[in-house]
């Protein structure tokens, strides 16, 4: 049997992502089984390093399921210290008084110098009291 | 917030197919011929034919992944994979493993993020589960590894 030799991955805060939000606007209940509401980003600011950013729009999807537990999908667009444009999306869970937890990655132009930081993958956390997201790069 | 080990899967690849669908980017198509799956309190096989890996890569050897299969546990539940990823390489990493040689997994940067649909019982655990995934590319197939989020 072929051994396993790939590195174990580990969590390291990167950034902070400070999200203003909408209130939600509620869908309804939906015919494939739970409740569907959206929230629209409409600021907010990216901070860490090597770069940090002006979130300039953005959506959190949410459908909370029978189980009680949403699915969160997002995408949050990000204009870098540098000018560039980034697109941050994943998806993740909340469970009923706990917190937001997403996997994220980015999409970044292929022109212009975007820092190596925005092709890993990322883990997001946001504590239920906290309107900030951290977000931890997978290593 | 730290990861705590869940489960490893195995898994052997059929041919891969290659869909040119813009200039410099190349979508593959590769459909799992056979697998298992093993972690504390899940155990099982990877369904034949009932998906594969589907990574988008570019000409330089970065990529993303897609895939979606169907696990079957040995007490006979169902539970699809979802998964998407990203993978850097060097140039010369990208080429070894095109060309099915052995490349050591730690001189590329290879992670998954999948997300489960298991049936109610035993495995619901994984519905509501944030997991990140490590990938080795072996000739014949790939290894991966996946951590809960907790």
């Amino acid at each position: 049997m072929i051994a396993f030799t790939a590195p174990t991955p580990s969590l390291t805060a990167a950034f902070d992502l400070h999200l203003q939000r909408t209130a939600p606007i509620v869908v309804g209940r939906i015919g494939t089984g739970g409740v569907r509401s959206h929230v629209t980003v409409i600021g907010g600011r990216l901070e860490g390093r090597p770069e940090g950013g002006e979130i300039i729009g953005g959506s959190e999807t949410r459908l909370e399921r029978a189980d009680g537990v949403t699915l969160v999908e997002v995408a949050y667009l990000i204009r870098l210290a540098s000018g560039a444009t980034v697109r941050g999306h994943g998806a993740g869970y909340e469970e009923a008084g706990g917190a937001l937890r997403l996997s994220l990655l980015f999409e970044t132009p292929q022109e212009g110098a975007v820092p190596d930081a925005f092709g890993r993958a990322y883990v997001g956390e946001q504590a239920t009291d906290s309107r900030v997201m951290t977000l931890h790069r997978i290593d | 917030m730290h990861l705590e080990f869940a489960l490893e899967m195995r898994i052997a690849l059929g041919p891969r197919m290659h869909i040119p669908v813009a200039p410099g980017y190349t979508r593959g198509a590769v459909l799992i011929e056979s697998g298992t799956f093993e972690g504390p309190g899940l155990k099982g096989r990877i369904v034949t034919g009932s998906g594969g890996d589907f990574p988008m890569v570019r000409d330089d050897g970065g990529g993303r992944f897609e895939s979606q299969y169907l696990l079957e546990t040995d007490d006979g539940a169902h539970i699809l994979k979802r998964s998407t990823g990203v993978r850097h390489a060097p140039p010369d990493v990208v080429t070894a493993l095109l060309a099915g040689e052995p490349v050591d997994p730690r001189r590329y940067y290879m992670r998954m993020m999948p997300r489960f649909e298991a049936p109610q019982g035993p495995y619901d655990w994984l519905n509501r589960t944030l997991f990140v995934g490590v990938g080795q590319r072996n000739p014949d197939g790939s290894i991966f590894r996946f951590w809960k989020v907790v």
